[in-house]
């Protein structure tokens, strides 16, 4: 049967068409949800140097003035000396200045800014409190950063390349499809970054498949991000503080992908009165809740659900009050501190799409859940120790009359890991850590009531590193980072390993018991990253960084499929390993109002894995037959210039870039184009807010078509005709274009009124262009010659949402 | 069997997602793409059961020509079985390009039989030998087979559903069925499944599909209607269950997988189909044993 045919809203589509769902009741008293809070601490390098001779030793706390929080990285500049600090997570500022009266200049995004002449004359202690910039709507940027201090001119300065960061205040402004406010569209808009396929919450970076980024929520993996099969991510963004995307140089306490790390952050602990916000969407409503209990510990919870098909339950036909079509998401974090040393916190996420009807039923979803114990030593050493269970499962049954089956699978992490940051002094920073990971892989349970059980073995792994890394001011003007990981997988028994001749059948095989070790693989992955600043506005950098990838998966569809199986690299397969190098040339403007950078990259892939033509991934005991493995390369230059201040805020971008794969047994052993290999792309992203009430945003995207095979010849039997196609990859779609428009409209914008309400409108496509999803052929015409089909996805989408907070 | 009845509920599923949030609209498109040159092509399954066994060979051609595929005439053409008898295929008078044996001819189970066809295919005044070989599967017996009246989402169907043994070793099934005179002998609707799942087992009442009662025609649109088989009461029903060999399975369901084109969620890249042919020929030669069936559909409860 074609696909195309169920795009009508025919016979097929009405079998599972959407309606009632009776489920969410118990889904809600089933669970929770999660995340973990990645909590370091910056010990700030400046309040350890104290005050030589005439100068005095200033320091502070800055708070927001509602909240009564402490406000981290907030810029404190004074300006006569061109001198500043930044406060640190606790909003703790400090520095050293000569006698004399000094002019303040306190500043935060989202912020007023606030200009105070202080007299120095002894130690003194100067707090500030700051109101929020309405016209830059209410974006707190509750900034944490890991390894490296956060700095306002980190464009410039920060040692890591490729790295792009969008706060949840700038992702929200974004025109989003269908009014859902996604963390993964957005990032999708950033350069090197394409998704996989229209409306995907799949993505490509830097011509990489979708199994090639690790995906963290507060540092516990996701397997599977997207609801609705990728449209939607799994990421509230109620809950979402702000996301980093690592594209290739990684962090060096995370490895295990060849292509990124996309680092989603919750929002920290919040200490203060119930507060809340939400939202009513046309697909979805979402709210969540925080405050605290007593004064050590503090609590958010949070939820969204589509709920499009509690409308159908009115239906008055039967079998359509019988079948559910929904998503929902369950977030909760509670956060305990023993001492002002020590955080204990739990986080909890669960995410499950659901659709079913009386004869079928198909469900899939993460469960993660975390523990972490945030300690500090002293003021130059902290830790983080945490416990880390992730699970991403599917589910597929069949209640057809004469073919009931279902088949159930899951991936299940479990990982403990201890960082530690320690400031030997100023100018060096070192952090370090263990991870050890067992992930447990079970490709499938099929049961059938007429017949016996299929079962397909089970795979356990372990999956450790050690790091080590050092970042190192060099001089005023050369800061290096540099170090090394040392990853070590493992094979555990049970299991059975086949060994395969040069046509790849399996011809041997050979049983391990239960527990067994039975292979062991070892990377050392150096990442090394320097920087040099030609001035205080712009520098120049370059590194290099290898990163090994022991698990992938098992599919080989260009959008991705909720059906994730991922394998492991075992005796058979090698891991697969990437090598880098980028350089770059970094300039803020404007006193770090606009930050321009230009990037170039050069990546070489080897025991890279396709698979073979027409492979069978699914349910296959012998999947390492359908494995080809040879080696890929991409490369290209990326522009981005940015504006972070005034009313008008936004970024552009421009990238030339090409990957490639070369496997001997595929496409007759010719290189071939990545599926994701995107010539040009430019994206645009601009917000405009016109008054306290009033701010537009717009989002062009262009990007040249995706390699794809057309067929070049046909062969006839038995009356139809069939496909030929002279290689892989060798033509493109045609370009794709897209234009969004959205408005947000705050009708009383008053941030001491117990409710604000927002309104938000938006245009998807909003000139309606018609980008290929899918070419199909079909045969049955008038003529009985084949002609093609074009399918596209979206038309101009409208969406009017509204969210509150109180 | 597993896979064939979960990849239909998977299919279905997502069609729905796609039908009922997004616009999912279709429409015709120019695609300019290069002719490769033409090849061979050669097709023809061997049959346990006496008859005039056929093979088709013509040429391809580019995929959008609005001219039918060439026929390819005057080829020598024989098929010679494992212990040596040879039997020659000739070119039927009116049918340009299919070649029948000139007796009745019957494939034996586990023995093997190799087709040639001679002709100067690209035209060099040389004539060039293509050769295949196939080695028929086992015979497996279809028991019986019954056809009952499920509703389903409000929809009336019926459901044909077989009974057989599987047999021993990892065996591969192609169905190929009848509705009163309409035989839908296209690789298209044929049905192709293993036995995973099953192995060894008695295959007891399962489904090898659902068909709508005509009385629900009207419901369906017109374009729907074309790829559907409707089945009335007092219809006969006749299956033919044919055990294949696992190359001539491959070839199968990489036919239907490719003939439309993209499938973007569970589709992988897009892929020439095997074949068994040597020298650049393209097709297959197939073996199938038949075990046949027949019922008639019965009035709905």
């Amino acid at each position: 049967m074609k696909l195309d045919h169920f795009f009508q809203k025919g016979f097929l589509s009405l079998l599972f068409d959407i309606s009632t769902s009776i489920s969410m009741l118990l889904c809600v008293c089933l669970t929770f949800a999660t995340a973990k809070s990645n909590a370091h601490t910056t010990v700030s390098a400046a309040e350890l140097s104290l005050n030589p001779e005439n100068r005095y030793k200033v320091s502070g706390t800055i708070r927001d003035y509602q909240t009564k929080e402490p406000l981290s990285s907030v810029s404190v500049h004074v300006k006569e000396l061109k001198k500043g600090a930044t406060t640190d997570k606790n909003g703790f500022y400090s520095f050293a200045l000569p006698e004399g009266t000094h002019t303040f200049v306190v500043s935060s995004i989202g912020y007023k800014t606030q200009t105070t002449r202080i007299s120095i004359g002894a130690v003194t202690k100067r707090d500030f409190i700051l109101e929020v910039d309405t016209l830059v709507m209410k974006e707190i940027v509750v900034e944490e950063r890991v390894l490296f201090k956060e700095k306002k001119d980190e464009n410039v300065t920060r040692t890591i390349m490729g790295v792009e960061k969008l706060s949840m205040g700038e992702i929200k402004k974004m025109p989003a499809l269908m009014g859902e406010v996604d963390v993964i569209k957005a990032i999708q808009l950033l350069p090197g970054v394409q998704p996989t396929s229209e409306g995907s919450s799949g993505f490509s970076v830097r011509g990489g498949s979708a199994d090639q980024n690790l995906i963290l929520l507060d540092q516990s993996t996701v397997y599977n991000a997207g609801h609705m099969f990728g449209f939607f991510s799994v990421f509230n963004n109620d809950v979402v503080d702000k996301v980093q995307l690592y594209k290739g140089d990684l962090p060096m306490m995370h490895g295990g992908r060849l292509s990124s790390l996309l680092d989603v952050q919750l929002k920290e602990d919040y200490k203060g009165k119930l507060r809340g916000n939400g939202g009513l969407g046309l697909i979805s409503s979402r709210l969540m809740l925080e405050g605290s209990l007593g004064e050590k510990n503090s609590w958010l919870i949070s939820g969204r659900r589509s709920y499009a098909d509690l409308f159908l339950k009115l239906s008055s036909d039967k079998s359509m009050r019988e079948s559910s079509i929904y998503f929902y998401d369950l977030n909760a974090k509670m956060t305990h501190r023993f001492s002002p040393f020590d955080k204990l916190s739990m986080n909890l996420y669960m995410g499950n799409d659901n659709f079913g009807s009386s004869v079928a039923r198909f469900s899939y979803g993460n469960k993660v859940g975390s523990l972490n114990w945030k300690h500090i030593y002293h003021e130059r050493l902290y830790s983080n120790l945490s416990l880390h269970l992730t699970d991403y499962h599917f589910l597929l049954q069949s209640e057809l009359e004469n073919a009931k089956a279902k088949w159930v699978s899951n991936i299940t992490d479990l990982t403990v890991r201890w960082d530690f940051v320690r400031s030997i002094n100023s100018d060096l920073v070192l952090s370090y850590g263990v991870t050890s990971t067992l992930h447990r892989f079970n490709p499938g349970l099929i049961t059938q009531p007429d017949y016996d059980d299929f079962k397909m073995p089970v795979n356990n792994t372990l999956e450790h590193s050690l790091y080590l890394s050092a970042e190192q001011e060099v001089t005023d003007k050369l800061t290096m980072r540099y170090g090394l990981r040392w990853g070590i997988f493992q094979n555990m028994g049970s299991a059975t390993i086949y060994t395969y001749d040069k046509n790849y059948e399996a011809v041997d095989s050979t049983t391990y018991g239960g527990g067994k070790i039975y292979n062991t693989y070892h990377a050392l992955e150096p990442r090394v990253g320097v920087v040099y600043k030609l001035t205080d506005q712009s520098s120049i950098k370059a590194n290099y960084t290898r990163n090994t990838q022991f698990i992938q998966l098992a599919n080989n569809s260009s959008s991705g499929s909720p059906l994730d199986l991922w394998f492991p690299a075992n005796p058979n397969i090698k891991p697969q390993a990437m090598d880098m190098v980028s350089a770059g040339y970094f300039h803020n403007f404007n006193r770090e109002a606009i930050e321009a950078s230009v990037e170039i990259y050069y990546k070489k892939m080897s025991h890279l894995i396709d698979f073979a033509d027409h492979a069978q991934l699914m349910l296959n005991r012998k999947l390492d037959g359908e494995i080809r493995v040879g080696n890929g390369k991409a490369y290209g230059v990326e522009l981005m210039i940015r504006k972070n201040t005034g009313a008008l805020t936004g970024f552009i971008n421009y990238t030339l870039s090409r990957s490639e794969r070369t496997i001997p047994e595929i496409n007759k052993g010719k290189s071939y184009l990545s599926p994701f290999d995107k010539t040009h792309s430019v994206n645009v992203s601009v917000s405009y807010a016109l008054s306290k009430k009033w701010n537009f945003s717009a989002a062009w995207v262009y990007s040249t078509g995706n390699p794809t095979s057309y067929p070049t010849g046909r062969f006839e039997v038995e009356g139809e005709y069939f496909p030929i196609y002279s290689g892989r990859n060798e033509y493109r779609r045609t370009d794709y274009h897209r234009l969004d428009l959205s408005v947000n409209y705050v009708p009383k914008h008053n941030t001491k009124r117990f409710w604000t309400g927002e309104w938000n409108f938006s245009l998807y496509n909003a000139y309606g262009h018609k980008n290929p999803w899918i070419i199909t052929y079909d045969q049955d015409t008038p003529t009985g010659i084949p002609e093609a089909n074009m399918t596209y996805l979206f038309g101009v989408v409208p969406s009017i949402t509204y969210n509150f907070t109180f | 069997m597993i896979q064939h009845n979960l990849h239909r509920l998977l299919v279905k599923t997502a069609a729905s997602l796609l039908a009922v949030g997004l616009c999912g609209c279709t429409e015709k498109i120019e695609l300019d793409t290069d002719n490769a040159k033409p090849v061979i092509v050669i097709y023809g399954v061997l049959t346990d059961v006496p008859s005039f066994q056929e093979i088709e060979i013509s040429s391809s051609t580019g995929y959008f020509n609005n001219q039918p595929n060439p026929k390819i005439s005057d080829a020598l053409v024989s098929i010679t079985a494992e212990e040596g008898t040879e039997y020659t295929l000739s070119e039927v008078d009116t049918l340009p390009g299919l070649y029948r044996t000139s007796v009745l001819m019957s494939g034996t189970p586990g023995k093997r039989y190799t087709l040639n066809v001679k002709t100067d295919f690209d035209g060099d005044g040389v004539g060039e030998t293509y050769t295949a070989e196939t080695t028929m599967e086992q015979k497996i017996d279809l028991d019986s087979i019954t056809v009952t009246t499920p509703e389903m989402m409000g929809y009336a169907f019926y459901s044909i559903n077989m009974y057989a043994m599987d047999v021993p070793n990892k065996s591969y099934y192609l169905i190929r069925y009848q509705v009163n005179d309409s035989v839908y002998n296209k690789i298209s609707k044929y049905i192709v499944f293993d036995d995973m799942g099953i192995e060894e087992q008695y295959i007891q009442a399962a489904s090898i599909g659902y068909f709508p009662d005509v009385k629900e025609k009207e419901r369906f649109t017109e374009e729907d209607s074309k790829h559907l088989t409707f089945i009335k009461r007092g219809d006969t029903v006749r299956i033919q269950l044919c055990s294949i060999s696992k190359g001539y399975y491959n070839f199968l369901l990489q036919c239907q997988k490719e003939i439309a084109g993209e499938n973007p969620f569970f589709g992988g890249p897009l892929s020439n189909v095997v074949t068994n042919l040597s020298k650049g020929a393209i097709g297959y030669f197939g073996s199938r044993t038949i075990s046949e069936k027949q019922h008639i559909a019965p009035a709905r409860k």
